[in-house]
């Protein structure tokens, strides 16, 4: 098999498509040889036009359900990746770490112990690493959450602002790059999240004012404010994480004795190497837990992966079974054109001729119906995409990739072979019975 | 195509049976010449039908000496049955059996879709020649707007189409006005002479009977008058 494996994926999943369209290709030229029944499958067509019309919506729905749901898993999965590309290793108090994930790369609200401040130091310090930017979470404005964090990490997770400037002081913010508010709005922060956030909390607190926005990430963090950590432990009545003396001071180095602790921290060691013997040193510490992002989201799509197959075998045989109930339905509406088809054997059409027609006739209409559903499964992939994008904040792009246009092309030949079975049922039973001579 | 030797009608000891082993048709003799028309009468459910499908090899099972020619038709399977009535016979039926949504060219040449490529140029172009002669001028247009009589002369087209020398007719006016039914008759006689085929038709039409060179009636499937 080395020729197959010197092919390129592309010529791999191109000819895996025509292998699987193979067996619709060779049943229809060994029922059509020789014959034309294309007149008359027009003429079926035609007669039944608003039955043939819903027998095509019915099996389109079917695969474009398939098709889209295949899609947008994968898109989902591609875009969660995306989400993740910032976060190399996240370093935490020890706990779930499918919390953390969720906390740091999406924003979820989740209920997280704190590391102190000389832990904090601590891995600072450690050998190879270049960032180590803390965050913290638990207030929001409006449906944007509030994280804060240093303008290194900003830096980071976006590169430059995309406009207006980094804050300099206490009481300014940067905002994600499609959050709706604009520079100089100002805001004072509610605890918590959504319809359970205390917007009195921090009342009497000074409005914080947008000074810049993120460029766009496709990420949550482009719905959400950021704010100096020292803006939101001094909001909370805590210390800022630097020496009365250095109060003033934005981002690090921080003061060990005068951090009020940090849920998380996103850290960037100088190379691949580094990052692991980073995560070794502090996944072995008791204190910390030290999790790739990545690998998290990983382990989740292990186990999602097996929802995939069992998603795509019960797409795959709804789609069977719609197939089959349309073929049964056509079964019943040819006999409708019984005496026709029987014309056909007595001006001497052999009864491969009926099969022909028949075949034609009901494998066009799925196969069209096939046609039409992959076209509906990329608008209903797409449709669906914007919709958990704007739920999510994760950017995700479904298109239709060669998974599809397998399922395409394999969904095909089985219609193909299908429509055999109304073929053969109806050519053996067309005959002078259905005439009155 | 029309060959003389193959409108020639030999029929001995035609016996159609039922399972109580009785016959539905048990004819003991009928002999036709090449252009010569014969009219097939009788009280309904005596069997007219039924010696039409057997003539064309359509019964299964039907037993006995039917030639056509050189033909031994009964003796012959089923494919090669069909095979002699795609060249050698026209049918026409009292309902018509047309596709409507088709055009009066495309119903007049549906064995288009199953004769070789090689014949397909000339049936169509015998097809269009006859809804032509037939009085039909517009052949593009489907039949479902046609009339019983121009629906009719669509369905004597398609029998001609591919130059039959035997030509079945059952009941071929029963379903037309008067007038149409005498211009229908005139064509499908003038069309059987001038061809030299064998036009056999079943009928109550009496002015359509009494055009035919012979009659024969038949009774509780046995020919009761007209045998030859």
């Amino acid at each position: 098999m080395s020729g197959w494996s010197d092919l390129s994926a592309t010529w791999q999943d191109a000819l895996i498509c025509l292998a699987l369209l193979g067996p619709g290709a060779v049943a229809g030229s060994v029922v059509l040889r020789g014959f034309a029944p294309w007149a008359l499958v027009a003429a079926f067509l035609r007669r039944f036009v608003w039955t043939n019309l819903l027998f095509v919506i019915l099996i389109a729905a079917s695969v474009a359900l398939g098709i889209g749901l295949v899609a947008q898993e994968r898109a989902l999965r591609m875009g969660g990746a995306r989400a993740t590309d910032k976060f190399d290793l996240i370093i935490s108090a020890p706990g779930s770490e499918l919390s953390v994930t969720l906390a740091a790369v999406f924003l979820q609200p989740m209920q997280l112990q704190l590391l102190d401040g000389s832990t904090f130091a601590e891995i600072e310090a450690s050998p190879g690493v270049a960032l180590a930017a803390p965050l913290v979470f638990g207030d929001s404005f409006g449906s944007a959450p509030i994280v804060g964090t240093t303008a290194a990490f900003v830096d980071h997770l976006a590169g430059p602002v995309a406009e207006g400037r980094v804050w300099q002081k206490a009481g300014e913010a940067i905002v994600g790059a499609t959050l709706p508010l604009t520079f100089g709005d100002g805001f004072v922060p509610a605890h918590g999240y959504g319809e359970a956030a205390d917007q009195d909390a921090h009342k009497g607190a000074p409005e914080h004012r947008v000074v810049g926005r993120m460029a766009a990430t496709g990420t949550p963090w482009d719905r959400a404010i950021l704010l100096p950590i020292e803006s939101v432990w001094q909001v909370h009545g805590l210390a800022t994480g630097h020496a009365p003396d250095r109060v003033a001071q934005m981002g690090a180095p921080f003061d060990a004795a005068f951090m009020p602790g940090v849920p998380v921290m996103v850290v960037k060691a100088a190379s691949l190497p580094a990052t692991y013997a980073v995560q070794s040193r502090w996944q072995s510490d008791t204190r910390t837990m030290a999790v790739f992002p990545g690998a998290v989201l990983s382990g989740l799509y292990r186990v999602m992966g097996n929802v995939r197959v069992a998603m795509s075998a019960i797409s795959s045989l709804a789609q069977g079974l719609v197939a089959a109930s349309i073929l049964a339905g056509l079964l019943i509406l040819l006999r409708l054109l019984g005496r026709q088809l029987a014309l056909l054997r007595v001006l001497g059409a052999p009864a491969r001729f009926v099969l022909a027609v028949v075949w034609s006739y009901c494998a066009l209409l799925l196969a069209i119906g096939t046609l039409v559903g992959l076209a509906a499964g990329v608008g209903l992939a797409a449709a669906l995409s914007n919709w958990v994008s704007g739920e999510t904040g994760v950017l995700i792009y479904a298109t239709i990739g060669w998974t599809e246009l397998h399922l395409t092309a394999g969904f095909l030949s089985v219609v193909a072979a299908l429509s055999l079975l109304p073929g053969w049922v109806i050519s053996r039973n067309a005959n002078v019975a259905d005439l009155r001579l | 195509m029309a060959s003389a030797d193959t409108a020639r009608l030999a029929l001995r000891n035609l016996r159609v049976g039922r399972p109580d082993g009785t016959f539905i048709l048990d004819i003991a003799g009928l002999k036709a010449e090449p252009g010569q028309c014969i009219g097939v009468r009788g009280p309904s459910g005596a069997g007219k039908s039924m010696l039409l499908m057997a003539m064309a090899g359509l019964l299964e099972g039907a037993a006995g000496d039917l030639r056509w020619g050189q033909t031994d038709l009964l003796t012959r399977n089923s494919g090669a049955r069909a095979a002699f009535r795609q060249t050698h016979v026209g049918m026409i039926f009292q309902d018509f059996l047309l596709f409507d949504e088709l055009s009066a060219l495309a119903n007049a040449s549906v064995s288009l879709g199953f004769v070789k490529v090689g014949d397909r140029a000339a049936i169509k172009a015998r097809a269009a020649n006859w809804l032509r002669q037939l009085g039909l001028q517009d052949l593009d247009r489907p039949v479902a707007s046609f009339s019983g009589g121009e629906r009719q002369r669509v369905a004597v087209a398609r029998a001609l189409a591919n130059d039959p020398a035997i030509l079945l007719a059952d009941e071929p006016t029963a379903a037309l006005d008067w007038y149409t039914a005498d211009r229908l008759s005139t064509d499908l006689i003038q069309a059987a002479r001038s061809g030299n085929k064998t036009l056999i038709a079943a009928s109550h039409d009496t002015s359509f009977l009494d055009r035919m060179d012979r009659i024969i009636t038949l009774d509780h499937g046995r020919m009761v008058e007209g045998a030859a």
